[in-house]
């Protein structure tokens, strides 16, 4: 009990640490699968944790108590948690809460954003539709059962093969359902702060894989590469996109280009096995706490009723 | 060249997303042919008249005649619009009392527009 309960904490900080070198290391289907479920389990048992150690405090409070038939004294005595640690865990568990609450109420409202914009540009459900815009785009549309939209200026900036690229990658986001990975970290890291690198890190990992679904579709990697860097020069040159978000591009973009113009990637079975270790001890660690936990009501009961 | 080519015969949707983009790279309207030149790919020609002709179908592409063959273009989006009017129209199971309605709620400045139009079409 006395590690158990803080173990949760310690995985889910050791996953987000290492999320982005995890997804440069595997294969992209594999590091946003890996990452994901990671990202998920380890949340779970964080809040988990933080809630025993919440109810700890909480249970002491003598109104909650007299309703658990516990003894104050029992608890407070037996209890290995300092009194600190279980007051910090109320707060965070509270703004975990609400974090999770407001990542929510976001994600439906982008969606359903993203289901009247679908509506209004038409098309058939993950198929291409081309806008008439002003400015270079591309980007793959998850609402409904999906669109891919390019805009025209970029169609004309590209040859066949290019375009052929675009499509498959695009269309690569739709088929293996990214957003859905993507979604599940998001609100993963709105619970567990310590996993916020996950979010870019999968980001990233749905990138490279959507290339590497169309390096393998058109058979021909350096073509993918030649098109990722030339779309995305194009796409952050146009005045939408904020200088920010191209610099913070930029970095991902050429890692991409460079994964791409080397061989296809490897499979790292231990890298795997250590991260299904990791999200092991996560839930063993809090099926330990509640365990423990569990024990410690019962021999505040069992007192308290023998005391009276 | 198909049999270089590993995906052994490419879905008509791939299909008739690069035949779209490829008429929306163009700068004017296309014939089959012209598409085919524009697909990077070893297709036959009926595979290409094939995927034209079911995107005209749908209404996605417009053709029109030059000589002997067919030039495609994408469906403007204003004619898309229309498109999706008069099929909502057809769609209806009072078609007079639709239109009254439609016109009920004309935005008073479409008014003379659509006035002007209609005489255009009764003088043709």
């Amino acid at each position: 009990m006395h590690i158990a309960v803080y173990l949760p904490l310690l995985t889910a900080a050791v996953l987000g640490l290492t999320a982005r070198w995890l997804a440069w290391q595997l294969p992209p289907a594999t590091a946003t699968k890996l990452i994901t479920a990671g990202a998920v389990v380890t949340s779970l048992a964080f809040t988990f944790s933080l809630g025993v150690l919440a109810f700890l405090l909480v249970a002491r409070i003598p109104t909650a108590a007299h309703l658990g038939s516990w003894s104050v004294p029992v608890l407070e005595g037996e209890n290995p948690v300092p009194p600190l640690a279980s007051a910090a865990a109320v707060v965070v568990v509270a703004g975990a809460l609400l974090s999770y609450a407001v990542t929510m109420w976001r994600q439906v409202r982008a969606a359903l954003n993203a289901r009247a914009y679908c509506a209004r540009i038409g098309g058939e459900p993950g198929r291409l539709v081309v806008l008439d815009a002003e400015h270079p785009d591309a980007y793959a549309l998850s609402a409904g059962r999906g669109r891919i939209v390019i805009t025209r200026p970029l169609l004309r900036m590209l040859d066949a093969g290019e375009r052929r690229a675009l499509l498959a990658h695009e269309r690569a986001h739709l088929t293996a359902h990214h957003h859905r990975y993507r979604l599940a970290v998001v609100l993963a890291a709105s619970v567990c702060p310590l996993l916020r690198p996950a979010r870019e890190a999968v980001t990233y990992s749905t990138e490279r894989w959507a290339d590497e679904v169309a390096a393998a579709e058109i058979d021909d990697r350096a073509l993918v590469a030649a098109t990722l860097a030339r779309t995305s020069l194009l796409v952050d040159a146009g005045p939408r996109r904020a200088p920010v978000h191209a610099l913070r591009a930029a970095g991902p973009v050429v890692r991409r280009v460079e994964a791409l113009l080397r061989s296809g990637p490897r499979q790292r079975p231990l890298l795997v096995v250590a991260v299904l270790a990791l999200m092991l001890v996560s839930i063993s660690a809090s099926l330990d706490a509640q365990h423990d936990t569990e024990g410690l009501l019962e021999h505040a009961n069992v007192t308290s009723a023998s005391g009276h | 060249v198909s049999e270089a080519s590993p995906s052994p015969r490419r879905q008509p949707g791939r299909l008739e997303d690069e035949v779209v983009a490829a008429l929306a790279a163009a700068d004017g309207p296309l014939t089959t042919g012209e598409v085919l030149d524009q697909l990077d790919s070893g297709l036959a020609y009926t595979t290409v008249m094939t995927t034209l002709t079911r995107l005209y179908d749908k209404g996605i592409v417009t053709r029109e005649r030059t000589g002997r063959a067919y030039a495609y273009k994408l469906t403007s989006p204003e004619s898309r619009v229309a498109r999706s009017m008069h099929g909502a129209l057809e769609d209806s199971p009072d078609r007079d009392l639709a239109l009254a309605r439609f016109v009920d709620e004309l935005e008073p400045a479409d008014i003379p527009l659509l006035r002007r139009l209609l005489d255009q079409l009764q003088k043709r």
